[in-house]
């Protein structure tokens, strides 16, 4: 993503915004500021930066149903970081940790402007088109600007050596392709939720693919198993990011930062630590998330009291989907292939404990006699099968990111 | 609900374009004065003003002083200045 120039991040652009609806609603009644001045400096004094984020946000009183769920949206309450901290910690910590979050949380929650009308600030802000207000968030400009390490790397193929997800390179799809505006809005099934896997997966795989999944599908590895034994991304989904010992601290003026001591690429199949009804999955991939025990320590003693409360290995939905991967070349790159489990050893000693003994796996998928196995020669890779092509540039679609396509 | 929100949406547009008029014929509109100089004729506005919609002079009269500063690219490129780069001070992917 070019960055914009310091003009481009405020200039309004009446050919596009002069026909926006919005336009006919006065600066100042949102933005506050002095209409009367005749210098910048005063022109700009009370002024509201972002008034989508300001509790008495001018958006309500027309978009009032996306409003108030929006309001109780993740996106908003960050609501899945206080699930991931607190019950990890224990109540007397719990004061240290919002002082922790205040410094190093504050920036990343997303206002509607985030998505719809500038740059999140973690880019630099600056107006996605003039001012217009955008109706579909620009995946590179909005999205992937604030899920930019993970996701990003994974669904655009930025993992050295692993390929970007099918739905881009083959169906040139957004985020908000799977992503829509009820979930992004909190609405429906998102509704309320208290952490980004609360309640049946949204979305799911099996809203656009149900021909194709099940016993009628023809495809034996969807045939033999029941439905729930393996998430799809148990078979379709690459390696991903890892990551350990995440610390966050702040310098001597106060400006917060944070370092990750390790992370890698790699790919484990747990058990699944938060199986339900909704997710009844026995195996889904795992991820080692970016906390130690001492990850806040800058902020007190001993504040991750309950560490192992909550596992560090967690369920996992990466988004690098493909048709073949590794581990359902043959049945046998599954079952008798240790190497993609997480067995114990895979844990370290420190970990090897609480809730992470419901994802270790003990006992591996046997390898059937009969059973096929890999060839000895090296498969076919996905993107010798699938090609890789970048397709036509389309910097509307992409954001102005050339390089979305990942290779 | 549909339809309250379209009545609702009639008064609430009736009222700003009351709001839009009378600021329309106050010519002495302070606002005008922001930033000091009056658009000159090669000015973005005035030039996506010609070949524009009409409404476009609601447009402007919501602007308020605002748009005399932030629709002119070349007075926003004297004025806007780029924020010291934050300090990349975090490594690894959060
Ligand atoms: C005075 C009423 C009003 C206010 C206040 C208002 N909107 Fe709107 N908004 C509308 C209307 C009416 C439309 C539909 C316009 C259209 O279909 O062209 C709309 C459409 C939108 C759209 C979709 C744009 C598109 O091209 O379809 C977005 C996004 C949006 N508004 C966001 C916001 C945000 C964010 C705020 C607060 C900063 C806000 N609106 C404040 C009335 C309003
Ligand atoms: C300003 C930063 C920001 C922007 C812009 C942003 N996100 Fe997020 N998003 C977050 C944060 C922070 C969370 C984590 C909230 C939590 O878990 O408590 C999140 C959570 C999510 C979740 C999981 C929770 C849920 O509500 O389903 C999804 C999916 C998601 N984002 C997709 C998107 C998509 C798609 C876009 C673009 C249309 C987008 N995000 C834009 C910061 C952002
Ligand atoms: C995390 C990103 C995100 C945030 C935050 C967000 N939206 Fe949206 N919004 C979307 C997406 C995605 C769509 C669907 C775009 C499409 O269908 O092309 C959408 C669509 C809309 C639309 C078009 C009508 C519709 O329902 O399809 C309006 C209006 C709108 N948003 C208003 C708002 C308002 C007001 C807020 C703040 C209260 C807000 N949005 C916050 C992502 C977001
Ligand atoms: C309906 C409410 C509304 C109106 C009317 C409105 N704005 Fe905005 N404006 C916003 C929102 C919301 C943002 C996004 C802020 C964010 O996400 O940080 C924004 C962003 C901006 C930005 C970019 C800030 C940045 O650094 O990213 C500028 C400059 C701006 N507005 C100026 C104006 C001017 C000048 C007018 C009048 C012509 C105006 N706005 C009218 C709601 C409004
Ligand atoms: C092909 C559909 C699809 C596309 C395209 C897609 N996602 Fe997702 N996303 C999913 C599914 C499925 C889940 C898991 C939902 C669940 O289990 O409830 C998910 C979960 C998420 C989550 C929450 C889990 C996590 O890993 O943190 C985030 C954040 C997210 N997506 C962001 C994005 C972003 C950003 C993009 C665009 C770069 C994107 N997604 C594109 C299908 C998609
Ligand atoms: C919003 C609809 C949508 C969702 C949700 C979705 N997909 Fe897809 N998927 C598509 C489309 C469209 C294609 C491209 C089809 C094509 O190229 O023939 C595709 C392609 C694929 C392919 C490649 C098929 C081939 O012929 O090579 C796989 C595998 C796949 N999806 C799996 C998944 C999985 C797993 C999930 C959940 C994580 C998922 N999809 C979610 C729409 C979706
Ligand atoms: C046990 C492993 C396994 C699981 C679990 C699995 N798949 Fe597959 N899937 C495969 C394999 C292997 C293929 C490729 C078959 C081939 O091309 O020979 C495939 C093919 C596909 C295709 C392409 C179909 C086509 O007609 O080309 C789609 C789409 C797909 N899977 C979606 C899903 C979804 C959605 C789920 C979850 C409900 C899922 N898969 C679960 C192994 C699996
Ligand atoms: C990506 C991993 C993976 C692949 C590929 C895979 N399996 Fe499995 N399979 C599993 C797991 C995990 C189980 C569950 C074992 C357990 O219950 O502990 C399982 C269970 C089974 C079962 C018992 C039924 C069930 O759903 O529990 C059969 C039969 C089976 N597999 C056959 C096959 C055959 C035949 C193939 C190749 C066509 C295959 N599997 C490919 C992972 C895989």
């Amino acid at each position: 993503m070019p960055p914009l120039e310091a003009w481009e991040k405020v200039w309004i652009n009446l050919d596009t915004y002069g026909s926006d609806f919005h336009a006919y609603i006065k600066c100042t009644a949102c933005h506050g500021g002095d209409p009367d001045a005749t210098d910048m400096e005063t022109a700009h004094q009370g002024l509201i930066l972002d008034p989508s984020s300001v509790p008495l946000s001018p958006c309500k009183s027309c978009h009032e149903e996306i409003f108030v769920s929006a309001a109780d949206s993740l996106h908003n309450t960050l609501a899945g970081y206080d699930t991931a901290l607190y019950e990890r910690s224990s109540p007397e910590h719990y004061q240290a940790l919002e002082t922790m979050q205040s410094y190093h949380c504050n920036s990343c929650h997303a206002t509607c402007g985030d998505c719809h009308i500038s740059q999140p600030n973690s880019v630099g802000g600056g107006l996605l088109d003039g001012h217009a207000f955008v109706k579909t968030p620009p995946m590179s400009r909005t999205c992937t600007a604030c899920h930019g390490s993970r996701v990003k790397n994974e669904y655009f193929g930025l993992n050295e050596g692993v390929l970007g997800d099918v739905h881009l390179r083959q169906a040139r799809m957004a985020c908000t392709a799977c992503h829509t505006a009820e979930e992004m809005h909190g609405m429906g099934a998102a509704s309320g939720s208290a952490h980004r896997y609360d309640g049946a997966e949204n979305p799911s795989c099996e809203s656009c693919h149900a021909d194709q999944i099940g016993p009628q599908s023809g495809i034996p590895q969807h045939m033999v198993h029941k439905p729930d034994t393996l998430s799809c991304q148990a078979c379709h989904s690459l390696s991903y990011t890892n990551c350990t010992n995440c610390h966050v601290d702040r310098t001597e003026d106060d400006v917060p930062f944070y370092s990750v001591e390790a992370h890698w690429v790699g790919f484990y199949l747990g058990r699944n630590p938060i199986q339900s009804e909704d997710r009844p999955y026995k195996y889904v991939p795992v991820r080692h998330v970016p906390i130690d025990i001492n990850s806040f320590s800058a902020y007190g003693e001993n504040l991750l009291s309950n560490f192992l409360t909550r596992p560090t290995w967690t369920y996992a939905t990466p988004h690098n989907i493909q048709r073949i991967t590794p581990q359902n070349q043959t049945c046998g790159s599954c079952h008798g292939n240790e190497a993609i489990f997480l067995t114990a050893d895979k844990v370290s000693e420190t970990e090897r404990g609480g809730a992470n003994l419901n994802v270790i796996v003990e006992t591996i998928p046997p390898l059937f006699p009969g059973m096929p196995t890999p060839e000895p020669t090296q498969p076919p890779t996905p993107e010798e099968e699938t090609g890789g092509e970048a397709g036509e540039s389309d910097a509307d679609f992409w954001g102005s990111d050339g390089a979305a396509g990942g290779e | 609900m549909q339809r309250r929100f379209r009545v609702w949406l009639l008064i609430a547009v009736g009222a700003l374009l009351l709001g839009a008029a009378a600021l329309l014929y106050s010519a002495t509109s302070p606002a005008a004065a922001a930033c000091n100089t009056a658009p000159s004729a090669t000015s973005p506005v005035r030039g996506a003003h010609q070949g524009a919609p009409a409404d476009l002079a609601l447009v402007q009269a919501a602007g308020e002083g605002c748009l005399n500063c932030h629709a002119d690219q070349e007075k926003v490129k004297a004025l806007a200045v780029e924020e010291e780069p934050a300090e990349s001070l975090s490594e690894g992917p959060g």
